[in-house]
Parts: structure tokens; C-alpha cells; sequence
């Protein structure tokens, strides 16, 4: 279990996490993108369609578009935990190298459908309506999702352990280093976002010998760098929540005391 | 069939972002690398620093040239922009040969560029791996703005090829051979005393220590060094699995408490013997420590180190 994992297990920089995302998603690439794709497409195709009455107006102009911008930033920001639910419960299969079972994914999927909905759909909603109350979900909960999708409690039990519980467990003292962690993220993920936006901007200029219009920029290279981003930024929540893990409840000591105990109880030892 | 062998030893190994490096005397160094997202912070310091520089300049240069009443004026920019080519060009090449694989972005967050080898990098290497950084800043996307026209550098293709190997080296690195790596200064940790007499009055009843492998002494060293970081509930949460197996196996009262057994273990192997020394009144003799292969991860074994930095619980 200890030396089966997909990454090795310790302590890390949050800089040394963003590495070792990269080698995390260069190795499940495949699959890390089609579970993005399924659980992106549908919020890519919705927000196409909520910002095409004013994206499609002649007199859309660069002051038009900055606005776009922001709020198509609020809506990702909304829907990402919801779209990238998959990619997460596919990297907690490959964690220690089992055999991605895509029905499977699906079927935790669909399970956990109801709270994500609560608490990353209306909750985070509800929040995300107020300037003031926008950052509170990435600081109190960042790492919901993982809780919901791959500890799997109830939402509500009484006397046992429950999604709220566990979080508040996990999350509690450690805020912080949440909250560092969290600017760091922004800052990331809005350079990597506008650079792949430049990037895919320009290489079909150089394709096409002519710059793309607005609107290609618009409806097209922005919203698929913004994704990309995110389903990024997916594989780096699943590192730092690991991470936190070990921090704050030892989780590597734990493998690496299951381990022994499972090759102690295989083995034959003299008792003397 | 090397090849397939090869793939199946890499995809085995679990994914981590330090490299282990054999010198021709058959030692294994590791070293941490430092991937684009850790290099990104030095390069944002030294843009810093090369800014600061050609701002500093620009000061000291109008005020020469309002001191020299219109005697300097026929040099117009060129002396600004000189300097930001020789800057922009050889500000990496030169610092990382007179510095030792480091500039000051680099020196800041610990980082430092060396051979693929290990060892310390040439003239030729930092200069040539800096201006090939020219190639990963590709594809730079240009905003005409009159009268001025901005380059902006995405490093697209430095993050892709990086991402493609296992130093996260860029163009400039697969062409000169380097690396990054990061200094990390770990501190070993020496074995902890405890003075808990129930430990102690277990561990005197536990002969069958000496015949756990290494690996599990290891593991319940890892968990002594942490387990104060966790709650008592914790604590027995993560100390139960092996110690189920240790009271199955020594027939020990199925209530012995699951962190007491793993304390109890830790002094036994660590402690017993100089404890014991020290009650029959002989001269206590320095313990000699167990030699261990350095572990993977660079991390050193508690019980590598002699027990005179020993901390009570």
C-alpha cells in the first residue's frame, strides 16, 4: 500500500505540490482529460449559451469583454467543483494503482450527486451571490469536495462521523495555511489561465497568418483555457488535500504502520 | 527488451519530484528538483532585480546627462538600451557561472542549477541554457499598441517539454545538460527519551523486539516522532493495525493499549539496553547506532542517529 501509491508520500512545499501535479496529469493524461471533458462540456456548453446574447452583439467591444472576463471567472469558479467531480474520484482510484474502473467513477459519481449539489452546488452558490462571502468556501472547505467524493460519509448522521464533521476535522486550525494556499492558487492559476489564452491566441495566428478576431477569443480560446486551468487545478486540490492529510492526521504514518502490519501478518517471525 | 522492462520499472515507481543520482564511486545522492512552478518565483525575483537595475540606471543616467549640460545627449537611449539587452541576455549566464549555478531569484528560494550528473555547472552550460530560454518563452504573443509594441513570453512551450521528463528540465536544460534543484536542508532527528513508566514496565516484558524487521522499527520510529501532532484518539486510530498484529503475535492482554505497545517497542529497541547499563552502575557505553542504507526521500532514519539529541516526552 505504502510504496504502491501513485505519488510518493510526504510532506510537501506547496511549490513542490504544483510539480508533482504535472507529473500527476503527464501519467493520467488520457484519463484525466476524458473525465474532464464529460464533466466539463456540459458547464462549457451552458455558459456558451448564458453569455451568447451579448457575445454575439456587433458593438461587443474590449470594455465588454473584461467584464465577460470577470464574470465568466465567477460562474467557473461556481461550477468547478461540480465539473471536475469525476477527474477527482478517478485520481482517488489511481492513488494506490488500482485499475481505473470508469463505470465505477460513475456510479461514485452519481452516489455522491446529492450532497455535492448541497454543499458545492447550493451552499457554495449561495455564497458566491456576495463579494463577502465569496472567499469562505476556499478557506473553510477547499478540499469539500474530496471529502464528499472520496471519504464518503453521510451529509448528516448523528453520533458517526458525517461530511460537516469530517471536514470541520480536517480543516479546522489549519486555516492559515488555507488561506496561503488558496492566494498562491489564485495567483497560479490566472497566470497559467491568461498564458495558455496568449498561447492558443497566438498559435493560430501564426496558423492562419491573421489575427483572431475578438470573438474567437471570446468564445474560444479564453473559456478552453479556462478549463484546462481548472481541471489543472483539480489534480493540484487532490495533491494539497493528501497533503493536508499528512500535516495535520499523519496519514503517512498510517500507511506505513498498515503496511508492516499487513507484511508483519503475512510473515513468520521466531518467537522467542 | 530493455526497453519494456525499463517502462514497466519507471511506471512502478511511485511519482515524486526528487531524483536519485549515482556517482561513479557506486553513492546514491537524491536531490529535490524544482520544477517550473518552484522556478517560476526565482525568474519573478530576478525580473524584479533586472528592473530595479535598469531603473536605477535610468536615475543615475538623466542625472549625468542634465549634469552635463546637453554633453551626453547625443547618446539618446542607447545606453538604457544596451543595458537591458546585456541584462536580458547574460544577467542568467553570467550570475550562474560566478555563482555557482545560482542568481539571486535562485539564491533566494534555495534553488540551484547543476549538471544531470550532480555536479556543479560550466560558463559555457549557464550561458547557453539562458539564452535558449528565448525558445521556452515560446510562443510569445505580440500586442501592438501604438506607438509601442509588447512582447509577452507564455512559456508554453518550457512548461510542456518540462512536463515531458522526470527533471522537469526545459529546452535550455535538454540542450546543456542541467537541472534544478532545491536545497532543502533536513535536519535529523534524534531518537526521544520517554520516561513513561508504564511504557518502561511493558517494555521490559517484550523480548520479541529484536526479531522485528528493520522496516517496522522504522515505521514505529516515524510514528514516535509524530505522534505528538495528534490527539489520543489518533494516536490509537493509526497505532492499532500493527499493534493488533504485535498482540496476536506475542499473546499479549488484547487491552493493551495500541500507542502504549508502539512506545513500548520504540524504548525497547532504543533505550533498553542503555537503560539497563546505566541501573546495573557500569559505565554507560555510547550506544553504536544501527547502519542503515540512506532511505529513499533523502530522509534519515531516527534510529541513524545517536540518541544524545533525545528529547523528553
Amino acid at each position: 500500500m505504502w510504496e504502491q501509491s501513485l505519488v510518493v508520500i510526504r510532506e510537501r512545499r506547496f511549490g513542490d505540490v504544483l510539480d508533482l501535479a504535472l507529473h500527476v496529469f503527464r501519467d493520467n493524461a488520457l484519463a484525466i482529460l476524458g473525465w474532464g471533458v464529460v464533466g466539463v462540456l456540459p458547464f462549457a456548453l451552458l455558459n456558451y449559451y448564458l453569455f451568447s446574447g451579448q457575445t454575439s452583439q456587433p458593438f461587443f467591444d474590449e470594455g465588454d469583454a473584461f467584464l465577460y472576463i470577470i464574470f465568466y471567472f465567477w460562474l467557473v469558479s461556481w461550477q468547478a467543483p461540480l465539473a471536475t467531480a469525476g477527474v477527482t474520484l478517478l485520481l482517488g482510484q489511481r492513488m494506490f494503482r488500482q485499475r481505473v474502473q470508469h463505470v465505477q467513477v460513475g456510479k461514485q459519481w452519481l452516489g455522491s450527486l446529492p450532497q455535492l449539489l448541497v454543499i458545492q452546488g447550493l451552499v457554495r452558490g449561495v455564497m458566491h451571490l456576495f463579494c463577502i462571502s465569496f472567499f469562505i468556501p476556499y478557506i473553510l472547505f477547499p478540499y469539500m469536495n474530496e471529502v464528499i467524493l472520496l471519504e464518503r460519509n453521510p451529509l448528516l448522521a448523528r453520533g458517526k462521523m458525517n461530511t460537516l464533521r469530517r471536514s470541520g476535522q480536517l480543516h479546522h486550525a489549519n486555516l492559515g495555511e488555507l488561506l496561503l494556499r488558496w492566494v498562491l492558487a489564485l495567483g497560479v492559476g490566472l497566470v497559467l489561465c491568461f498564458s495558455l489564452t496568449l498561447a492558443l491566441g497566438t498559435l493560430t495566428a501564426l496558423l492562419q497568418a491573421k489575427v483572431p478576431p475578438l470573438s474567437w477569443w471570446i468564445v474560444g480560446f479564453f473559456p478552453a483555457a479556462a478549463w484546462i486551468t481548472v481541471v489543472f487545478m483539480t489534480v493540484v486540490r487532490f495533491l494539497s488535500y493528501l497533503d493536508l492529510r499528512i500535516r495535520r492526521e499523519g496519514w503517512e504514518i498510517e500507511l506505513q504502520l498498515k503496511t508492516e502490519a499487513a507484511r508483519l501478518a503475512r510473515t513468520e517471525w521466531v518467537n522467542p | 527488451m530493455g526497453f519494456p522492462f525499463f517502462r514497466v520499472t519507471i511506471e512502478n515507481m511511485p511519482l515524486d519530484t526528487s531524483i536519485r543520482v549515482l556517482t561513479p564511486e557506486n553513492i546514491a545522492f537524491e536531490y529535490r528538483l524544482a520544477g517550473p512552478f518552484q522556478r517560476l518565483g526565482a525568474y519573478l525575483l530576478d525580473l524584479l532585480v533586472r528592473g530595479l537595475v535598469i531603473f536605477l540606471f535610468c536615475c543615475t543616467y538623466s542625472l549625468l546627462v542634465t549634469a552635463s549640460r546637453g554633453g551626453l545627449q547625443f547618446l539618446g537611449i542607447a545606453p538604457i538600451t544596451i543595458l537591458a539587452f546585456l541584462l536580458d541576455w547574460f544577467y542568467g549566464g553570467v550570475f550562474e557561472t560566478f555563482w555557482n549555478g545560482q542568481t539571486p531569484g535562485k539564491w533566494a528560494l534555495g534553488l540551484r542549477v547543476v549538471t544531470v550528473e550532480g555536479q556543479p555547472i560550466n560558463g559555457l552550460q549557464a550561458v547557453l541554457r539562458n539564452l535558449l530560454r528565448a525558445a521556452d518563452a515560446m510562443p510569445v504573443a505580440v500586442a501592438i499598441t501604438f506607438p509601442v509594441s509588447i512582447s509577452l513570453p507564455t512559456f508554453m512551450l518550457g512548461l510542456l517539454v518540462a512536463s515531458c521528463n522526470r527533471r522537469f528540465q526545459r529546452l535550455g536544460d535538454l540542450a546543456t545538460g542541467t537541472m534544478v534543484i532545491c536545497e532543502t536542508r533536513e535536519t535529523a532527528q534524534g531518537t526521544l527519551r520517554i520516561e513513561d513508566p508504564q511504557v518502561i514496565q511493558l517494555a521490559e516484558n517484550l523480548m520479541a523486539v529484536a526479531t522485528l524487521p528493520r522496516s517496522t522499527i522504522r515505521a514505529i520510529a516515524a510514528y514516535v516522532q509524530r505522534r505528538g501532532f495528534f490527539g489520543p484518539g489518533r494516536c490509537r486510530e493509526i497505532a492499532s493495525p500493527l499493534a493488533e498484529v504485535l498482540i496476536r503475535r506475542w499473546e499479549l492482554p488484547p487491552e493493551t493499549d495500541p500507542d502504549l505497545l508502539l512506545l513500548a517497542v520504540y524504548y525497547r529497541h532504543f533505550w533498553y539496553e542503555e537503560a539497563q547499563s546505566a541501573g546495573a552502575g557500569t559505565e554507560s557505553p555510547v550506544p553504536t547506532p544501527p547502519q542503515h542504507a540512506v532511505p529513499a526521500h533523502g530522509r534519515i532514519p531516527a534510529e541513524a542517529v545517536p540518541p544524545v539529541l533525545g528529547k523528553h516526552l
